[in-house]
């Protein structure tokens, strides 16, 4: 994502991609602090979501520069039986896709 | 580790190398060992495969490729190991009866692969650049 020529349709129409893929429960932008810019989910649980993964993204980042100080934390990707929660941080900001595995099967 | 077969009641054996005790495993599991050889040998036959590390929750190595050290093997053991009870933490937080099955970490240049079980956790390092 080069910073400068994103403008605010673009984005939209990436989340609305995103948001129409099959299983996709909900999407979330936050800071890497965990407060919410935007979500496509209840208040409520965006908050629940964005702490949590805030927080398990940080540890994730600093397991990364533990194993390899030049290395950086890309994409994340936490998968458990009902659902699969996927983070791309980017800078100071966190896109947080949480969807259903199990109904991309037809 | 070491194996005896029981030929009356077809069990196996393995000695635990943490405790020393015998743990007895049953007839289903016998074939099992040989699915885990395969799996492993899949495993390594990937591309881009650059170490595996099969370890405990408490962090012990079990086993490892051999192109890896067992430093290596052990600081990925120790720090997966966390990484996995944090991640099963979350999950859990979302919903008490979901537990974690995986996890996946991507960095610029690899992508470590985390397979999680009550007993045992087997990381995967793989090399990883995008679009491939």
């Amino acid at each position: 994502m080069a910073s400068g020529n994103i403008n605010v349709s673009d984005v939209e129409e990436t989340l609305a991609r995103i948001k129409s893929h099959k299983g996709v429960e909900g999407v979330v932008i936050m800071t890497k602090e965990g407060a919410i810019i935007q979500s496509s989910l209840s208040e409520e649980d965006s908050k629940e979501y964005a702490a949590l993964i805030s927080s398990l993204t940080e540890k994730a980042s600093s397991l990364v520069d533990t194993l390899d100080a030049d290395d950086e934390l890309n994409f994340l990707r936490v998968r458990s039986k009902k659902k699969e929660i996927m983070v791309a941080p980017e800078g100071s900001f966190v896109l947080v896709v949480i969807q259903n595995p199990n109904a991309t099967i037809d | 580790v070491c194996l005896n077969l029981e030929n009356q009641e077809r069990v196996l054996t393995i000695r635990c190398p943490t405790t020393n005790n015998n743990r007895l495993f049953a007839q289903e599991e016998i074939v099992s060992m040989s699915a885990i050889e395969d799996t492993l040998e899949r495993i390594k036959g990937q591309q881009g495969v650059e170490g595996y590390v099969i370890c405990n929750r408490e962090g012990s190595v079990l086993r490892r490729m051999a192109s890896m050290s067992q430093g290596t093997a052990e600081k990925y053991a120790r720090h997966m190991n966390e990484m996995a009870t944090k991640a099963r933490h979350v999950t859990r937080d979302l919903d008490p009866e979901d537990d974690l099955q995986n996890l996946r970490i991507r960095t610029k240049t690899k992508e470590v692969i985390l397979s999680h079980s009550a007993e045992f956790i087997i990381i995967v390092i793989q090399k990883w650049t995008p679009y491939s």
